[in-house]
């Protein structure tokens, strides 16, 4: 599934990089003009307190859904929504030290701040009755942080990284608003009810769902600096979703997800109705395979299971903001210029890549949250550290934001990862890179090496609106015998391991690469993000038993689905 | 919105057919049965009584109990919500959605799974909520019954083994039974359809907030409009079957200001209704913003309560309905604690007043769902059958001024076994007690300047300079009349009233009822929601103006944040160059 050769794709992607950053004149626009009116305002009036504001900032999404949901045949929910969320920030003191500087001591978290809800209407009058309060109190609160800031600075000793707290950038003017969509409802409605109700067919599956969203995010990024952006992103999604119930009580699923940008990039009724069908057939061999034994030995890593594996391992840790707050790891703030990886290895972020063959990445867009330019950033090349992912946070060596600055609404950005492309030089085909699975097996006087062919982010599950979880659980795991035995599926598998120790063990790749689209959450909310990669063969893996239910099966059987029949 | 607009024509076809069907049999026959409407309530009956009779003929683990009782409700929802401020709609959202609520008994009406708060977090429901289908769909709504059916049965085998290892060790004390035998009730109306002119109604929102730019003072400013229609489906295995369509419609305006010290100020007006028609007309809501508005201005501008006060205070309207509704109605409800509560958490202060006087002797408190109406004002709180398929009864509280009475839902307390009606919603398998129309009456009631004047020498008495009345409160926040907006200093020396603020009420228990000094002769009706945010039951409330003996007042106290550094940026313009307001951008 989703197969298509790198090197071609990232070409292209660069080339549009370059054209990218093109400045537009914005046309007049009401929430424009609102927001730059209310911005030179604050600055002009806030000026004369002490102390000044020197950066006052908006954003404003504009964000349309569409969400529909079917369970077992029958619609559950039709959801139509349209917002406006205005965020403020008003930073005082200056670019070197300011309110939003680490208070040592005092805890991370997450930054969220919360959003006002604007007008709909283009009424200038009515929107700049919203934004100037909000302006008040966050400048008041910047205020008051700032003087926590200054204290902790004065009572604790020095800090390792003084690269200070913004970054310089310039003012950028762009206008690139969004084309509507507009799905025909009632036939999403027919089609989840048609998807959702093929799962009915086998009475071990206690629920199947099938659901249809999209999500238009017009977005408005004004500041001080002169700023005034208008960008935004597409997200269209089609999920199925099904669970079993194994008879030890073990809950197993199967989520599957296609995302695209565009109506048109929503897969066709054939491939939805065969993907049920793996699902189903998945799902029914799950429950009849064995449970998992802890392990410790090789293993191959899917496209889709070593893409998710990067990103949560590695992708997290190259975000600029952990390079620099104390209270994090910091596993490679220090190792720029130093090999990280296997030297066969190399990763880029690149958000400006729209698509890779017919796929429709998730964490494609042209400006990020601050209203910079979306940059390919290559973080590692032949297995040494280059680069991190910046927002305008600025650390130690890297002054610049390279456009990962991303957020929620209602959150502070932070550097985040975009699409995540782990690029192999050196690969074979997937029966070499299987053979070699057991060779290394044979090696370690195993009797079996592992293949994890699907992994689950918790992510992938439900809507961002929803409290979700996150965890890497993989889904579909196969025992691959030494001995020429036909590979055997194994249920509840949870893949441990340290991100170092775990690298240093990667010896191979294929030259096969495959997409997982998602949304990731971290302290700046949940983004869309996808992470690419071919898969991967590791000579360690461990793996634990997962947690399970103990409840039981169902007492009756499923009901008969009319009036009147026997169950 | 798109959806609405289909959804609504969808139904009004599917209305069309109904309507012609049910004239020509009703001209044939005299008979009133609906079409395609009629069906979807059969559907959604028929999944739901062919489970609750499998579940209770078959759901059985082993060689244990099967369930005794089940019920099961499928709870409609559609909503409409919609917001605006300063002349511009800042949200319109509709929604469908059905959720189930399935309930599971083991062991008999005396002994079973409920009536027990295990502890440790574990819930002590007999009922579970979950999210299901919207269709009329059989199989759909009859397999998510099954699956909430098997937990619930299996949570209450659980929940049954807890309570009675509980008792194992303790002392037994008489125990009313755990849940009353009641007749079964058949009533099924037709089912509704929420509509209104959508575009009209956004428009008159827009308008109406659009009244705020008259007020320079005014921070923050908006209307909103909410309206939910519920058909709640409700089965259990005694033989009930009841379908209530339930309209409640809410419109509400709401302001802050910010006085020159930095206090914020915030007043909200909330009018609920069982109809778009019983809202109050445009000019009159108008009239409404406008008096909230001038209202918060003169408030911005009002001396603050300079100290603690503890005396006589007089409650008129609102503050009135209000007091009673939260620090009367909670102590009418007579169900007992469940086994294993600590504390006298959810049980009535009231509990050994029986026949006893808990207000004075000129007061007679009745809860009477039947009344529709007082005057021309719709009663929200009325209904006929209650949220456990009991019939509403008519229950006379207090006569007297002696407590003669209790309200009753299904979960029985001491002597008293019978539900009288007012099981009303709450989180399933526990629907509390509730009041539907409370009516605080009191003969001898006196006119406002006799209570004033009552006030005052109250007041000389306790050697005050001076007395409160509280006129106008928000219903939001806790105490025991919500937060005081219009409150005044009545002056001993010359009967002046002075509005004040930043008073916030606090201490009143129900004991001290008994010491109001007198009544009015008015009646404040105060139609409220109450309960679940999301999910609240509207009740109402009529009530005279109390002059309460005591109650304290407390000033504001911590420093307040700074008042805003810049101006509305709206009145800036229109004083910087009065010819030419900032212009708006048609929508």
């Amino acid at each position: 599934m989703n197969q298509w050769k790198w090197p071609f794709a990232v070409w292209i992607a660069a080339g549009v990089l370059a054209s990218g950053a093109a400045a537009q004149k914005p046309s007049p626009n009401a929430v424009i003009q609102a927001l730059e009116a209310e911005s030179q305002r604050a600055m002009k009036i806030l000026a004369t307190n002490d102390p000044a504001p020197y950066f006052v900032g908006y954003q404003v999404n504009d964000i349309s859904t569409v969400s529909v949901d079917a369970e077992g045949g029958a619609l559950q929910s039709t959801n139509e929504e349209h917002q406006r969320l205005l965020d403020v920030e008003v930073r005082v003191g200056d670019y070197v030290l300011d309110n939003t500087h680490q208070v040592r001591g005092a805890g991370g978290g997450s930054s969220r701040a919360g959003s006002m809800l604007m007008p709909l209407d283009d009424d200038v009058d009515a929107l700049r009755s919203v934004i100037w309060l909000e302006t008040d109190r966050r400048y008041k609160a910047s205020v008051e942080q700032l003087i926590r800031v200054k204290t902790n600075r004065a009572t604790r000793v020095d800090e390792e990284d003084v690269s200070g707290d913004f970054t310089v950038e310039p003012g950028r003017t762009a206008s690139m608003s969004v084309a509507p969509v507009r799905p025909k409802i009632s036939e999403w409605e027919t089609r989840a009810r048609a998807y959702s109700a093929l799962f009915r067919q086998y009475p071990e599956i206690l629920e199947g769902t099938a659901g249809f969203s999209s999500q238009v995010v017009q977005r408005y990024v004004v500041n001080s600096e002169g700023t005034s952006v208008q960008s935004g992103v597409t997200l269209l999604r089609l999920s199925l979703y099904a669970r079993v119930r194994a008879e030890d009580g073990m809950e197993l699923y199967r989520f599957e997800s296609f995302d695209a940008h565009s109506l048109d990039g929503l897969p066709d009724d054939k491939t939805v109705t065969k993907t049920i069908e793996k699902m189903i057939s998945d799902l029914r061999a799950l429950r009849a395979a064995p449970v998992i034994e802890p392990f410790t030995g090789p293993a191959i890593l899917s496209g889709r299971a070593s893409g998710v594996f990067f990103h949560e391992i590695f992708g997290h840790r190259i975000e600029g903001s952990r390079q620099k707050s104390e209270n994090d790891g910091q596993t490679f703030t220090k190792q720029i210029n130093q090999p990280v990886l296997p030297d066969f290895l190399s990763v880029v972020d690149d958000p400006t890549t729209e698509r890779i063959g017919d796929t429709e990445l998730n964490g494609y867009y042209r400006y990020d949250d601050e209203g910079v330019a979306a940059q390919r950033v290559t973080v590692v090349e032949n297995g040494v550290l280059k680069n991190f992912l910046m927002s305008r946070a600025p650390v130690a060596g890297f002054m610049q934001s390279n456009g990962h600055g991303r957020k929620e609404p209602g959150y502070r950005s932070v550097g985040r990862q975009g699409n995540l492309i782990v690029q192999a030089s050196r690969t074979v085909n997937d029966a070499t890179l299987r053979q070699m699975l057991i060779e290394e097996a044979k090696r370690q006087g195993k009797t079996y090496g592992l293949l994890f062919d699907d992994i689950s982010g918790g992510f992938t599950l439900t809507d961002r609106s929803s409290p979700q979880a996150f965890q890497v659980t993989p889904i579909m795991v196969y025992r691959v015998y030494v001995d020429g035995r036909p590979d055997e599926l194994v249920r509840g598998a949870d893949l441990i391991g340290t991100p170092l120790t775990s690298f240093s063990k990667i010896v191979a790749a294929s030259d096969k690469v495959d997409i997982f689209n998602g949304f990731c959450g971290a302290e700046s909310g949940y983004v869309p993000v996808s992470a690419v990669s071919p898969s991967i063969l590791t000579t360690q893996i461990e793996v634990q038993k997962k947690a399970k239910s103990s409840d039981l099966q169902p007492i009756l059987p499923p009901p008969p689905a009319q009036p009147g029949a026997s169950s | 919105m798109k959806r609405t607009t289909k959804m609504q024509r969808r139904r009004s076809v599917f209305r069309t057919t109904a309507g012609a069907i049910l004239t020509c049999l009703a001209l044939a026959l005299g008979l009133v049965v609906s079409g395609q409407s009629q069906q979807g309530t059969d559907i959604v009956f028929r999944a739901m009584n062919d489970e609750l009779t499998r579940s209770m003929s078959q759901l059985q683990l082993k060689e244990l109990q099967k369930p005794y009782f089940a019920q099961y409700v499928i709870l409609d929802e559609d909503e409409y919500s919609a917001e605006a401020t300063f002349g511009a709609l800042t949200s319109s959202h509709r929604s469908r959605n059905r959720y189930g609520q399935t309930q599971v008994r083991i062991g008999d009406y005396d002994f079973d799974n409920s009536e027990f708060n295990p502890g440790r977090g574990g819930s002590p429901a007999t009922g579970a909520l979950y999210r299901t289908v919207v269709d009329d769909n059989y199989a759909g709504l009859r397999h998510d019954l099954w699956l909430a059916s098997d937990a619930m049965y299996k949570q209450a085998i659980e929940t049954l083994s807890q309570k009675r290892a509980y008792l194992q060790n303790k002392v037994q004390e008489e125990q009313p039974p755990d849940f009353s035998k009641e007749k079964a009730v058949r009533a099924i109306a037709q089912r509704r359809n929420l509509e209104f002119d959508q575009a009209k109604w956004e428009a008159q929102l827009r308008e109406w907030s659009r009244i705020f730019r008259e007020y320079k003072d005014v921070q923050t400013s908006g209307v909103t409009l909410r309206a939910r229609l519920t058909h709640r489906y409700m089965v259990n295995s005694e033989g009930t079957t009841t379908l209530q369509p339930e309209l409640l419609v809410s419109l509400e305006t709401g302001a802050s200001v910010q006085a020159p010290d930095g206090m914020r100020i915030g007043y909200s007006i909330p009018f609920h209704a069982r109809s778009f028609e019983d809202l109050p007309s445009p000019q009159v809501f108008a009239d409404t913003i406008r008096q909230l508005a001038a209202n918060l201005t003169s408030v911005r501008a009002a001396p603050v309560l300079e100290a603690n006060y503890s005396g006589p205070v007089l409650l008129t309207g609102a503050a009135s309905t209000e007091m009673f509704a939260r620090v009367l109605a909670p102590n009418l409800y007579g169900q007992r604690a469940p086994l294993g509560t600590r504390g006298s958490n959810n049980v009535s202060d009231l509990a050994d007043r029986m026949n006893r006087p808990v207000l004075p002797p000129y007061f007679t408190v009745i809860d009477d769902p039947g009344q529709k109406r007082v005057g021309d004002r719709f009663l929200i709180g009325s209904y006929e059958i209650d949220d456990q398929g009991v019939p509403a009864k008519r229950v006379a509280l207090i006569e007297d001024g002696l407590l003669n009475n209790m309200l009753m839902s299904r979960r029985p307390g001491q002597d008293r076994l019978q539900s009288n009606g007012h099981g009303r919603s709450g989180y399933p398998g526990r629907e509390t007690t509730q009041i539907g129309n409370l009516f605080v009456t009191a003969k001898q009631g006196k006119s406002y300047d006799e209570l004033k004047k009552q006030l005052i020498n109250l007041a000389k008495e306790e050697k005050l300079k001076y007395a409160l009345v509280i006129k106008g409160v928000s219903v939001s926040g806790g105490g025991p009349v919500g937060s005081p907006v219009l409150v005044y200093k009545v002056h001993v020396a010359d009967g002046r009233e002075e509005l004040i603020r930043g008073a916030s009420a606090s201490g009143l228990s129900v004991s001290s009822l008994r010491h109001i000094q007198a009544a009015g002769k008015d009646a404040y009706v105060a139609n409220r929601l109450t309960g679940i945010q999301g999910a609240e039951t509207p009740v109402s409330v009529i009530a005279p103006s109390v002059l309460l003996e005591e109650m304290e007042l407390s000033r504001p106290t911590g420093a307040q944040q700074k008042p805003a550094l810049m101006t509305h940026p709206y009145f800036n313009s229109l004083e910087a160059s009065p010819s030419s307001p900032s212009r708006a951008v048609a929508p």
